[in-house]
């Protein structure tokens, strides 16, 4: 359309073909009153025909007026059935079985045409649906949304706000594929429960059910869940899985796909024209589903053809992107340049690319520069683009390094696992060129493009095992344990294996987290809790005896199993790695000893690892021995956090008069930080735990916090005046926790302990604790405290 | 050395050594001087000592705004509640040779004894902090006051439902007794230990009437005696429960109801019992407090007095 | 046989399952994160309980010791068996089993319940620490502040401004005797409840003034205080030494410091007092130096303050052996009968006991020591005192003599004068009856002088100027000897005289029976005293108000003193004052 408009305004002889009796059928089949954003708003609109964000109805009036104006030569009802011919000489057949003849074509077809199914049985039950035409058309339904895109987002907003029981279902538990806009709109429905929620779900099966079945409902739906396999009864399922290109038609033209995969889109130069000359491709089965951006493409492809040299819109924004790059390239060089360079981002179509440099930063790093330190808590992802870097691998030692160099990648391992950096990395030759791409957009890549995600788990598995398992060993020798791995998914609490069972394999944590635990007089003991980026599983290898403890997943995880003859065979070629692992395994035998010996007495320790506290780095004890119950420390958090107090003195167990206080643990691992889609919950240096600003409120965090130390509450600027309570009485007590009061109009944030690491001094907490009974502890020092106690 | 130390001790005792030191260099002094009319406030060290008792106090009493000005990074509370301890206690000796032992009806031997009061006051403080918490957290579960509250209106409620099944006298009585159930109380009830309505008397008397139903149903007095004392409803629902006539079923409803009903003195009483232990824990802030206000207003009038007075 | 756990999510309305499937025997439920059924509620314990599997379908609850009770289908249980259909509810979450032939459903459901009005109302009633007792601690803070603040401050403050006549109708406690800091001197009990009668002004020290108003006759310290304020020496104010509020007599200081703080330094700081420091009446106290005549080098007999020291003679011009005077055998009277004489018998006190009454001849000598002059008229005495009056005495005796016609050997018989010893012979006078008479007068008189009578207690000189070419050297006796110093004897009889004065070993009146420094120390120590003796201060001997007349009797005042006295009575206001104390 917006091809057509420029081709009008600019004169041209044209004809736009419209399937439908409308134009624009893609918006025009939007539900009704749907607010149609203009997404990237960065990017400056080129078309003739005007767009900006708005209501449904809006816009198409906005473009028909347009077209009118412009007197576009549009011919309705006129579905292309084949196109065949090359440049200057296309014959298009319509349905109707007229033909008409082309110099240029432009296809601008989107995927609409071809949504994709569920994919399941039962996929074609009435009641599941890959539309939704008008959410107002049903109300008291309970209907399950499939789906983490913008369409699926929207419709479950607009069926729940049209009075139904709305669940929607995520294949992975963030919804990064949607716009800003709908995500946090989303995540705050969910939050709020208007919406329900199945994250890490995928349906297993759609069952229609006989009328008058006990649960009332006709359908069945059931999903295999993160924690566990989810049987939900509804009315309704409305599936949004997005479209796949009418591969048929589309090859039938003489187009050619780049892969088998069904999502593949076929490729088209710079100017948008495929492997078929004359034959333009825009829109969303070019790889483009945003609307501006395919108004623009409409308007560039006419100006191509007009044999007018023109800039993508988003020229201007990337040079400033390149400008760093040293080579004083073109963008579109630049862009090459990457994509020759980088294979995890060779599969990415050009315009792919392009978004993806978008959100991306180019970095120079001196000689010996430091990109990330080891146990920083960024998670972005690095491309080398020229020089190398120098991976530290021990680091005690800063000479044993892994180097990098042009086209590899690094940083996948926060990445993937959201964990600390496991190792140090340097820039060396002062040479070198990265490109730093954000979490976000980069897991945006790995769900949109298959083969890149492969590249990277491949590397993830060399890395992980070079950091983990044999540090300074070159890939070479690594190749056949790497062949000889899979990566395995563990639901919660499934075993990895049980004590007793042969040890035939070593398990190197990807992401999630491990409890190791014996079976100590009938009941099993949790002695151990290992977290992602370590092993397990290397004491049976070593010792050639049966598993000697049970190792269960914590949380949903991520566990790359390496096949146990060959990793035997690697000791026996690798010494350096014998040793690593045999050290590494008398030292766990010791430690499994005395956290056995602990346990087995019921002793302090036994009472804090049950409390979490083997997970934590810093943690709140109160003697009640010596807690006079004055509250102090509440009134000291929330004083100092904006009146709201992320600590609950009174709730939490107590033994041998040790009080473990609902407040955070800071754990090693956060639970909170898993699952946080603005990435709002960062590490400190010094390891607090703490929410930023860009905190959305979905309350992820607070489900996620197994400890329930997170909650959902609005900081408020009330100042307590100290003397004139102290004197008066009246006014705001100091130290008082305010209520959250829904008019004010802040939304609820989650709010946790942060340690007070602005305030000089340390947790107020301690500070404010009259009688020394509060205390905060490393884990160090609860050893300590437990010796002293028992 | 404890990692929980205890403000007493806090910094290895430091405020102990200081109070200390405090004393022996006022006894010295005290011992060393000997002024012309003999040892009295209006002597040098007479004025000295006073002024640092004065200074100690007014300073002393400051503890309630720094113990609530949470955003101070001016030492730890802990280390001012130590040195508010020991100071406070060294007060005796510095305030007592400030009055060179002269005593006499009138407004600066008031301020002493009043002094006095308020330490006093704080030491009965200090024993019972060390006392009590532990046998709180002794006697207590692991659950929130709030919690226990909640627990109990589940109860209430729970209670309701069950006796709403044995018609319309029983909910009523039920009701009854729900609105007489009392959290805590007024001052002096909680300091002296809310009268707890459910005594295991009651209980076992209960079960006494189990045992001889014929005449605990006959018996129209036991009816009236039920009534007098707060468990009138669990003597009914009892009474009733043991006339006899009525099905299984209804036999299993009252069961539970009575059930509902011990476990629910149970936790009231247990609840007001960590009511009152609280209550007894907090009472001396309720002299110590006031008695600091009275001192300081004595203060004000001795300092003022005796120069008005020169 | 599985366990699967069912999660009833989103309340009634929203509601949907879902399954999870748990292998093995044991099924945890508690609030920790590791169990099979996670329950995050804080009445529920971390391990909280399970559920057993006991060979093939036969299920057991089994419950923590330290938890909360569990209700097993509403009845609390510790435990047991499982049936199908069983409800298990721990805090707000209700657990059902569903037991088919080859699992188990747990159906999980949490009761979430929002506070409903019986909770609220439950919560209202309840009163659960003293501070929801509604006793607040401010309150009664500020009531004590106050009451205190009023009594002890405002209404003295407001009273002493009232109008005189209100004020006095105002009851004690509410006025500014709430400030009387102790109790007041019997001097000034009179006028004990008047604080303004010598706190003139508010915030201001006593001043003198309101001493002097009533002290107006209060001497200096010395006569000419401008000297030493010249030294830089203040006297001070009354009040500095005079301090009030400090008991009966507390308003008299007896604590060396009052006068040592200038006398300590005098020697420096005032050099023209010519006084040496002193400061300890032991350690540092300048010898005593009594008053004693002395003939100085142009031969006149004057008195001089001289320091003491052992056997201080003086030139008394007396001749008085002590020693005989005091044999304790007696010495002969007149008529040879042996009077036994003790110091009372001639020191007499006088002045309230500080001082004695000079000796005189009469009362005291007669007795013994007769004037008789002529063995024909016994009795016949000379007169005593003057040397003319005994010439004089003698003229008229002799020439009444002669014109009896009594002839010069009559005069002369060895019965007569010359019969005692007489030493010259005497030529018969030639001439007339009167030249006669005036010889033989005036050779009794020199005889009388010089040799029989006067001269046995006095120093008798030639003196060309006397009819008898003799005379008398007078003989000033002495009642006070050291003049600064008062010493009362009253309260020193216990010691007896002779412990202080050597008098019985005094063969003469030269020697100065006045005792030395030392003599004290026997029983007075310094400041302090010491074991077993007596602390000594300055004010125990020394006034400080100087006196002119009998310094050595200190200040004391008296009611004349007190000029106010009267007009205090007049005042009505209160009693006299009571007798002054000395």
């Amino acid at each position: 359309m917006s091809a057509a408009a420029r081709a009008a305004e600019s004169g041209m002889t044209h004809v736009l073909l419209e399937a439908e009796a409308h134009l624009s059928n893609t918006i025009f089949r939007y539900q009704k009153g749907k607010h149609v954003m203009a997404e990237p708003g960065i990017l400056p609109l080129r078309s003739p025909v005007g767009f900006e964000a708005g209501k449904r109805e809006a816009i198409l009036d906005v473009w028909d007026r347009g077209m009118a104006d412009l007197k576009v030569n549009v011919r309705y009802q006129a579905e292309v059935t084949a196109i065949s011919g090359q440049r200057g000489d296309f014959t298009i057949t319509l349905a109707k079985g007229e033909t008409v003849r082309a110099r240029h074509v432009v296809l601008a077809i989107g995927m609409q045409g071809n949504l994709r199914k569920l994919g399941v049985e039962g996929e074609d039950l009435t009641q599941v649906q890959y539309q939704l035409d008008d959410p107002e058309a049903y109300s008291g339904e309970t209907i399950i949304v499939i789906g983490a895109g913008d369409a699926a987002i929207e419709n479950a907003l607009a069926l729940a706000e049209a009075g139904n029981i709305v669940s929607i279902v995520n294949r992975r538990d963030e919804f990064s594929r949607a716009k800003d806009g709908n995500n946090s709109a989303i995540l705050a429905a969910i939050e709020e429960e208007r919406v329900g929620f199945y994250p890490s779900a995928s349906p297993k099966q759609v069952e229609s059910l006989p009328a008058g079945h006990d649960s009332g409902k006709p359908l069945r739906l059931i999903l295999n869940a993160r924690d566990g396999e989810a049987e939900i009864y509804c009315d309704r399922i409305i599936a949004r899985l997005g479209a796949i290109p009418p591969r048929k038609f589309v090859e039938s033209c003489g187009i050619t796909f780049p892969s088998a995969d069904p999502t593949a889109i076929p490729a088209v130069s710079a100017q948008y024209e495929s492997n078929v000359e004359g034959l333009y491709i825009v829109g969303a089965l070019a790889g483009y589903p945003l609307i501006k951006q395919a108004m623009n493409q409409g308007y560039e492809v006419i100006e191509f053809i007009a044999g007018r040299p023109v800039q993508p819109a988003d020229e201007p924004l990337l040079e400033t992107v390149f400008a760093r790059m040293p080579f004083g390239l073109s963008v579109d060089e630049n862009l090459d340049l990457i994509q020759q360079v980088v294979p995890v981002l060779a599969p990415l179509t050009t315009l792919q690319l392009r978004e993806f440099m978008l959100d991306s930063v180019v970095h120079c790093p001196r000689d010996g520069e430091v990109v990330f330190e080891l146990n920083d808590y960024t998670n972005s992802f690095y491309s080398i683009v020229a020089g190398d870097v120098a991976i530290q691998i021990d680091p005690h030692d800063p000479q044993k390094t892994v180097v990098l160099s042009a086209g590899q990648f690094f940083g996948e391992m926060s990445l993937i696992s959201g964990r600390r950096r496991s190792a140090t990395v340097r820039a060396v030759g002062g040479k070198t060129v990265l490109v730093e791409t954000p979490r976000r957009s980069m897991n945006k890549l790995l769900q949109s493009v298959d083969a890149a995600r492969d590249v990277i788990d491949r590397s993830f598995i060399l890395r992980a095992f070079q950091t983990q398992v044999a540090p300074g060993v070159s890939a070479e020798p690594l190749k056949p344990i790497i062949e000889n791995s899979t990566l395995e998914h563990y639901k919660a609490g499934q075993a990895l294996f049980s004590e007793g069972d042969p040890g035939d394999a070593l398990y190197l944590i990807r992401s999630g987290s491990v409890t190791v635990s014996r079976d100590i007089g009938g009941n099993s003991v949790p002695i151990a809790y290992v977290a992602a980026g370590n092993y397990v599983g290397e004491m049976a290898l070593v010792s050639d005896m049966p598993r000697m403890a049970t190792v269960r997943a914590a949380v949903a995880c991520d566990v790359l199993k390496v096949d146990g003859a060959a990793f035997k065979a690697l000791m026996a070629s690798e010494p350096a790695i014998r040793e690593r692992i045999e050290a590494q395994y008398k030292s766990r035998l010791l430690a499994n000893a005395q956290a056995e010996q602990r346990s087995r007495d019921g002793s302090m320790i036994g009472f804090l690892v049950s409390q979490g506290l083997g997970e934590a780095t810093d943690v709140l004890l109160i003697d009640e021995s010596l807690c006079v119950r004055c509250d102090h420390c509440e009134k000291a958090c929330a004083s100092t956090h904006g009146n709201v107090s992320r600590l609950n003195r009174e709730a939490g167990p107590t033994f041998a008069s040790l009080h473990v206080p609902t407040s955070c643990r800071h754990c090693e691992h956060p639970h909170c930080m898993k699952d946080c889609p603005p990435d709002a919950i960062r590490r400190a240096p010094n390891g607090e735990v703490y929410i930023n600003d860009s905190c959305i409120g979905c309350g992820n965090c607070e489900r996620n916090c197994p400890y329930g130390v997170i909650q959902m509450g609005a900081v408020s600027a009330a100042k307590p005046k100290l003397w004139q309570w102290i004197f008066t009485g009246m006014g705001l007590a100091p130290g008082t926790s305010v209520p959250y009061d829904k008019s004010s109009g802040t939304p609820k944030k989650a709010v946790k302990c942060d340690m007070c690491k602005d305030l000089a001094g340390g947790p107020a907490c301690v500070r404010a604790c009259p009688t020394g009974a509060a205390l905060r502890l490393s884990p160090e020092e609860f050893m300590e405290l437990a010796a002293e106690r028992v | 050395m404890s990692l929980h130390e205890s403000f007493l001790t806090h910094a290895r005792g430091r405020w102990i050594y200081r109070a200390a030191v405090l004393c022996l260099i006022a006894v010295g002094l005290y011992v060393w001087q000997d002024p012309k009319a003999g040892p009295n406030g209006g002597t040098w060290l007479g004025y000295g000592l006073g002024s640092v008792g004065l200074l100690l106090i007014v300073w002393l009493a400051l503890l309630g705004a720094r113990k609530r000005s949470y955003a101070s990074r001016l030492g730890t509370v802990k280390g001012w509640t130590s040195a508010h301890v020991w100071l406070g206690l060294s007060l005796v000796v510095v305030g007592t040779l400030h009055t060179g032992f002269e005593f006499g009806l009138n407004i600066h031997t008031l301020a002493w004894v009043l002094m006095m009061l308020v330490i006093a006051s704080g030491l009965w403080g200090v024993l019972v902090y060390r006392r009590f918490p532990s046998l709180i957290t002794e006697r207590r579960g692991n659950l929130p006051v709030e919690d226990i509250v909640r627990e109990i209106a589940d109860m209430d409620r729970q209670l309701l439902v069950t006796a709403a099944e044995l018609g319309k006298d029983t909910h009523e009585r039920t009701l009854q007794s729900i609105q007489r159930t009392q959290l805590g109380g007024g001052f002096w009830q909680q300091v002296r230990g809310v009268s707890e309505r459910a005594g295991d008397g009651l209980m076992s008397r209960l079960r006494d009437e189990l045992n001889k139903p014929v005449m605990a149903a006959a018996d129209p007095q036991m009816q009236s005696r039920a009534g007098a004392d707060g468990n009138a409803t669990m003597m009914f629902v009892a009474s009733a429960f043991v006339s006899g006539e009525q099905n299984a079923r209804e036999r299993e409803t009252r069961r539970k109801l009575l059930d509902l009903f011990s476990r629910k003195k149970a936790l009231v009483a247990s609840l007001n019992a960590d009511v009152t232990r609280r209550a007894r824990m907090s009472l001396w802030l309720y002299l110590h407090v006031p008695l600091t206000l009275a001192l300081l207003a004595s203060l004000l009038a001795h300092v003022v007095s005796v120069f008005f007075y020169w | 046989m599985i366990f699967v756990l069912r999660q009833l999510r989103g309340g009634q309305q929203n509601q949907t399952l879902v399954d999870r499937k748990i292998d093995g025997q044991v099924l945890t439920i508690g609030r920790g994160a590791d169990r099979d059924i996670l329950i995050n509620d804080s009445r529920v314990a971390w391990s909280h309980a399970e559920v057993r599997i006991e060979r093939g379908d036969r299920f057991r609850l089994v419950v923590a010791n330290e938890a909360p009770p569990i209700l097993l289908n509403g009845a609390p249980s510790a435990g047991g068996k499982l049936k199908d259909g069983d409800v298990l509810s721990i805090g707000g979450t209700d657990i059902t089993f569903r037991v088919f032939e080859d699992r188990i459903y747990i159906e999980v459901q949490a009761v979430r319940r929002a506070k409903d009005e019986g909770e609220k109302l439950l919560r209202a009633k309840a009163r659960l620490s003293l501070e929801e007792s509604g006793v607040s601690k401010r309150r009664w803070s500020w009531c004590l502040f106050g009451v205190i603040l009023l009594l002890g401050l405002l209404l003295p403050v407001g009273v002493r401004y009232l109008p005189a006549d209100v004020a006095e109708s105002v009851p004690a406690p509410f006025t500014d005797i709430v400030w009387n800091s102790g109790p007041i001197s019997d001097a000034h009990r009179p006028f004990a409840e008047q604080c303004d009668a010598c706190h003139l002004q508010a915030f201001q020290m006593v001043p003198d003034t309101a001493c002097t108003e009533c002290h107006a006759a209060m001497p200096h310290h010395v006569a000419d205080p401008t000297q030493m304020h010249a030294a830089g020496m203040e006297a001070g104010r009354c009040a500095g030494c005079h301090l009030e509020h400090e008991g009966p007599d507390g308003n008299i200081l007896a604590h060396p410091a009052v006068c040592t703080d200038c006398h300590g330094q005098i020697a420096e700081a005032l050099p023209a007092s010519g006084q040496t420091n002193v400061t300890d009446f032991v350690a540092a106290h300048p010898k005593f130096s009594p008053m004693i005549w002395q003939v100085n080098a142009s031969g006149v007999r004057e008195e001089a303050s001289t320091p003491w020291e052992p056997q201080l003679q003086e030139a008394s011009a007396l001749v008085f052996p002590h020693d005989l005077h005091m044999d304790p055998d007696g010495v002969d009277d007149r008529r040879g009968n042996a009077q036994v004489l003790e110091c009372a018998s001639c020191h007499v006190y006088e002045q309230g006991e500080v001082s004695f009454a000079p000796v005189a001849f009469e009362p005291h000598c007669q007795d013994c020591h007769s004037l008789e002059f002529d063995p024909l008229a016994p009795g016949r005495e000379l007169p005593h005192g003057s040397t003319d009056a005994v010439v004089q005495d003698l003229r008229g005796y002799y020439a009444r003599a002669v014109l009896e016609g009594r002839t010069f050997e009559e005069m002369a018989t060895p019965g007569g004068p010359r019969g005692r010893g007489r030493s010259t012979a005497v030529n018969r006078p030639t001439g007339s009856p009167q030249e006669v008479a005036e010889s033989v007068a005036m050779t009794f008189a020199e005889e009388a002088m010089r040799i029989r009578l006067c001269a046995k207690c006095h120093l008798v000189e030639p003196n060309p100027a006397r009819d008898a070419g003799w005379d008398v050297t007078p003989f000033q006796q002495r009642t006070v000897w050291m003049t600064a110093a008062r010493f009362d004897h009253s309260r020193h009889q216990a010691t007896g005289c002779g412990s202080c004065h050597a008098a019985e070993s005094s063969a003469s009146a030269d020697d100065v029976l006045m005792p030395g420094k030392a003599s004290c120390e026997n029983c007075h120590g310094g400041n302090t005293g010491g074991a077993e003796r007596i602390a000594s201060t300055c004010i125990m001997c020394h006034g400080f108000h100087e006196v002119d007349e009998t310094p050595w009797l200190g200040y004391a005042h008296t009611l004349a003193d007190v000029t106010k006295a009267a007009s205090i009575e007049s005042d009505g206001k209160d009693k006299p004052p009571n007798a002054p104390d000395d």
